[in-house]
């Protein structure tokens, strides 16, 4: 179904606020993680030549898929791949998220702030109509090559390793809706994290590796939902693999 | 097919994925999937194409997306069986 007027119109402006408010909100959040965490990209230059490559100058949809440990694996993610200045300049690629609406929507500032920040909130087992709500406003994002950064694994993982035995399918369903979506697929660790946490550790140096792949599927309906999927998550599962071989022998 | 015998076949498909025991022992096509049983939402796409190999059904996703409760999924199998 189609996104009513009143939402499109609703995340038009929260585009454009989130927009002009992008220089001091994102400067303080890359302020923030580098000088008050410490924390360190130590391959940032290579990470964002590799993006603005695997970009290409195609205006398609693009979904930023990514594994899932912290709280803030999203804006850890976007500071990796890209300036401030290129998100200003084409501020599509600033992903949008959707985090859950009960981890924020009850302390206003933070609530403001993940406005400002492209989020449109989600309810985790909330009603169906609120969950197809947010679905029809990412589809409707994602058919405006608005990019949108979304945890495969639905949730942070408990072990810390990426689970193949419990995909969610939701990002299979969105790469079929809408044909020609490019997926990059972002395995990013810090070499302090071994399971999921609130926040990286202070002074945490975090791995991140990207390819952007185009899943296709010979099946129809429900198995291609599961097919597309699979393949997402068999990617993020083989750069874990990669990642442990290398950095953790 | 029986609704009874479709709802034995339903059960069988379903235990794996159950977190409330109890509320599997009593289930009825009244029972809610996801509230009652605690199936994880994610698993309900295995779960249909489950269905599908089971009783060689083609499900749509709109179809899918009505099946709440056990009633909904004896339901949409014994209309597409019978």
């Amino acid at each position: 179904m189609p996104l009513s007027r009143q939402d499109q119109f609703s995340l038009g402006l929260q585009r454009f606020l989130g927009w002009l408010f992008f220089p001091i909100l994102g400067g303080l959040t890359v302020l923030l993680m580098r000088f008050v965490m410490g924390y360190r990209v130590p391959d940032m230059r290579q990470v964002r030549r590799q993006f603005k490559q695997l970009l290409g100058k195609e205006k398609t949809p693009l979904l930023i898929c990514a594994n899932h440990l912290t709280m803030i694996d999203s804006a850890i993610i976007a500071w990796s791949i890209a300036s401030n200045w290129s998100y200003w300049w084409r501020f599509r690629l600033f992903a949008w998220n959707m985090p859950e609406r009960r981890n924020f929507a009850h302390i206003l500032p933070l609530k403001i702030i993940c406005y400002l920040l492209k989020c449109v909130p989600i309810i985790r087992g909330g009603p169906p109509h609120e969950t197809k709500r947010t679905m029809d406003k990412i589809n409707y994002l994602l058919a405006q090559s608005q990019a949108i950064c979304i945890f495969p694994e639905g949730t942070r993982s408990k072990s810390g390793r990426i689970n193949l035995d419990e995909p969610t399918y939701g990002v299979g369903r969105l790469v079929l809706t809408h044909p020609g979506t490019r997926v990059l697929c972002v395995y990013q660790r810090g070499q302090q994290q071994e399971k999921s946490s609130f926040f990286p550790k202070k002074g945490d140096v975090f791995f991140t590796d990207i390819d952007m792949i185009q899943p296709v599927s010979d099946s129809k309906g429900l198995r291609a939902v599961r097919d597309v999927s699979t393949q997402i998550m068999q990617k993020l599962y083989d750069m874990e693999q990669s990642y442990f071989a290398t950095h953790r022998q | 097919m029986e609704r009874s015998e479709i709802l034995n076949k339903v059960k069988e498909i379903l235990e794996p994925y159950v977190k409330n025991e109890e509320a599997f022992g009593n289930i009825n096509e009244d029972t809610s999937i996801l509230d009652d049983l605690q199936v994880n939402s994610a698993r309900l796409v295995d779960i249909i194409l489950a269905f599908e190999d089971e009783f060689d059904i083609e499900v749509d996703d709109e179809a899918a997306d009505q099946v709440g409760t056990i009633g909904d999924a004896i339901e949409l199998i014994h209309g597409q069986i019978n």
